[in-house]
């Protein structure tokens, strides 16, 4: 697999000037403001290969939108290099920009006065998008993200979720190798959320487009992500897919049994015997197992099976939530 | 350097950010007529009974009353807090992340913004002084050619001199209060609020090295036919020698603001 976006080592410094209290601080600021350097970013390395969907997640303030804007080329590096495509973002911005498609969740490339299908033709045009190929590009994305309803309407009268599919078309006519989605399912309802996930993950597995995407939405991590990079305080801290953050945090997981009646707690003290594990009391009727995320649950459903036997009415297995690894993840690296 | 479908395009966005409500054309025209005869109602008391000012009659002194603050309306700009705003909320990224030279994008939207301030704005407001003060139209249909040459310039300078402010705010990340100054600047030395030929010797002195009296004093100039042949290509070509000028500064500063340039917000 080839990397499309290469990111090594990456730093990037800020002056910043930190302001004092009140109006009397603010008066003294205006005179004499000492300027602090702060490092944003201090050696992040990143790749994203050809139809792969990497997940860039971090606590706020880690340095995610930093990263995405030295890889969109809209910020220069302090040291390190960035690639994209071959290209540095920052010294060929207008040959990179033609390579890459970015949404940003938070704000919106259309023009805000303009209706949506004026703001596409217009892209088309910077992007010098033939026409042909601009009208079956945009007939494409229109049935996808269901477009056709909301062309004629200015961009300030749409609602969130239209927008950003609007800005998901935007950022797709010019047929970017590369697709940068910043927070792209923020304040979104379920539904479009959905749909949106579909297309990105569609966007990876048929046209072979890299996909970088930062998000505080774990639920987009886990449904599209085959590997995810860990960023807090301007470092990577893991890189790797799912599972192996999973594993490599002891996560839990949990069996839950249920059965007709009650179950005794003579039973419940055996099967924690038996299999060295937490065995905790959910109801009169239910119990749950507790294990490790690397230790198989055959061994624990057969014991199950064979202490309480034929009560058993229902088995349940659930997986460490993705919520809780990454919660355990920033705490591990906090304490 | 962008092709010429895309020039156009972007002409045309700036047009129709203009049309965009409806309440705003109006206000338009009327905030512009309301100045247009204030200006021209002071003038017209002042040569009241006088044989002239300055080397114009007083019809003439009434004509360049209107046109020169018709030309600022047209040829100024708020380009400069308009890229300032940019600046400021972030949403420069989404400008960075199109493969456009912004420099020559802001400018060509702005003549856009321009050509429909011309004809939204500038044309009923003309029309309606004309009727209501004393006034002169031009005598050749060449005269026509010159002030609509000479209302590109003007516009072109303008909106570079708003260009070159607005990147201040790569550094400063605030810019209303120098667009504020350069609005005030404007309206005095281009020879809206007091014709060129009226300032003071020592102020006109400086006031005929500086880009603003290409705004609007020059057009005046050429609707009056106040130049001969030798004057409109001079007058022309120190407008047009301003628009070079200030496009090579534009460039040189761009290249610098860039790497200064911290795009806000997440």
């Amino acid at each position: 697999m080839t990397a499309l976006v290469e990111v090594t080592d990456l730093v990037r410094t800020f002056q910043v000037r930190p302001r004092r209290r009140g109006v009397v601080g603010a008066l003294r600021d205006l005179v004499s403001g000492r300027s602090v350097e702060v490092a944003a970013l201090s050696g992040v390395s990143l790749t994203v290969g050809a139809g792969e969907i990497v997940g860039y997640i971090g606590p706020n303030g880690a340095g995610k939108s930093t990263t995405i804007k030295c890889v969109t080329g809209i910020l220069k590096p302090t040291s390190g290099t960035v690639r994209v495509c071959g290209l540095d973002p920052w010294k060929e911005r207008s040959a990179h920009v033609r390579n890459i498609g970015v949404v940003f969740g938070q704000r919106t490339q259309l023009w805000w006065d303009l209706a949506v299908v004026e703001a596409l033709d217009l892209l088309a045009a910077v992007f010098e998008v033939p026409p042909d190929l601009y009208r079956s590009r945009l007939g494409a994305l229109q049935e996808l993200l269901d477009l056709q309803p909301l062309l004629r309407t200015p961009v300030r009268e749409l609602s969130l979720g239209q927008r950003v599919r609007c800005d998901l078309a935007a950022a797709l006519l010019h047929a970017p190798r590369v697709v940068l989605l910043d927070e792209p399912t923020i304040g979104l309802d379920v539904a479009v959320k959905h749909k949106i996930r579909a297309f990105v993950r569609d966007l990876a597995a048929r046209d072979g487009v890299a996909v970088l995407l930062t998000t505080h939405d774990l639920g987009d991590v886990e449904s599209l992500c085959h590997r995810v990079v860990l960023v807090d305080r301007g470092a990577a801290v893991f890189e790797g897919t799912l599972d192996a953050l999973r594993a490599r945090l002891g996560g839990r997981r949990r069996l839950v049994v249920t059965t007709r009646g009650p179950i005794p707690a003579v039973a419940r003290d055996q099967l924690a015997a038996r299999l060295g594990v937490v065995v905790g009391e959910l109801a009169p009727d239910r119990v749950e197992i507790t294990f490790a995320a690397g230790q198989s649950a055959s061994p624990i459903v057969a014991a199950a099976l064979e202490v309480l036997g034929a009560t058993v009415d229902d088995l349940s297995l659930a997986e460490p939530s993705i919520e809780e690894v990454v919660a355990a993840f920033y705490a591990e690296q906090r304490s | 350097m962008m092709r010429a479908q895309v020039w156009w395009a972007c002409v045309r966005l700036g047009a129709l950010h203009r049309f965009a409500y409806r309440m705003e054309v109006l206000s338009a025209v009327v905030s512009a007529a309301v100045v247009v005869f204030l200006n021209a109602s002071v003038w017209n008391a002042v040569v009241d009974g006088r044989p002239g000012l300055a080397g114009l009659s007083p019809v003439e002194v009434s004509t360049y009353a209107v046109i020169a603050w018709i030309a600022t309306i047209v040829s100024a700009t708020r380009l400069d807090e308009i890229l300032g705003a940019r600046v400021r909320d972030g949403q420069i990224a989404t400008d960075l992340i199109k493969p456009l030279d912004l420099h020559l994008w802001l400018i060509l939207r702005d003549l856009g913004r321009a050509g429909a301030s011309a004809a939204l704005t500038a044309a009923p407001v003309l029309v309606l002084a004309a009727s209501v003060f004393p006034f002169v139209w031009p005598s050749r249909v060449g005269s026509w050619l010159w002030v609509a040459l000479s209302m590109v310039l003007a516009t072109l300078i303008g909106g570079q001199l708003a260009f070159l402010i607005g990147l201040v705010a790569f550094r400063l990340k605030n810019v209303s209060g120098l667009a504020h100054f350069k609005a005030s600047a404007t309206a005095v030395l281009s020879g809206a609020v007091v014709p060129v030929q009226a300032m003071p010797d020592a102020l006109r002195d400086v006031v005929v090295w500086l880009p603003f009296q290409g705004m609007s004093h020059t057009p005046a100039m050429l609707f009056l036919e106040q130049l001969d042949g030798a004057g409109v290509t001079r007058a022309l070509g120190v407008q047009a020698a301003w628009v070079v000028g200030l496009f090579l500064a534009c460039r040189w500063s761009w290249a610098r603001a860039i790497d200064h340039l911290t795009v806000q917000g997440g």
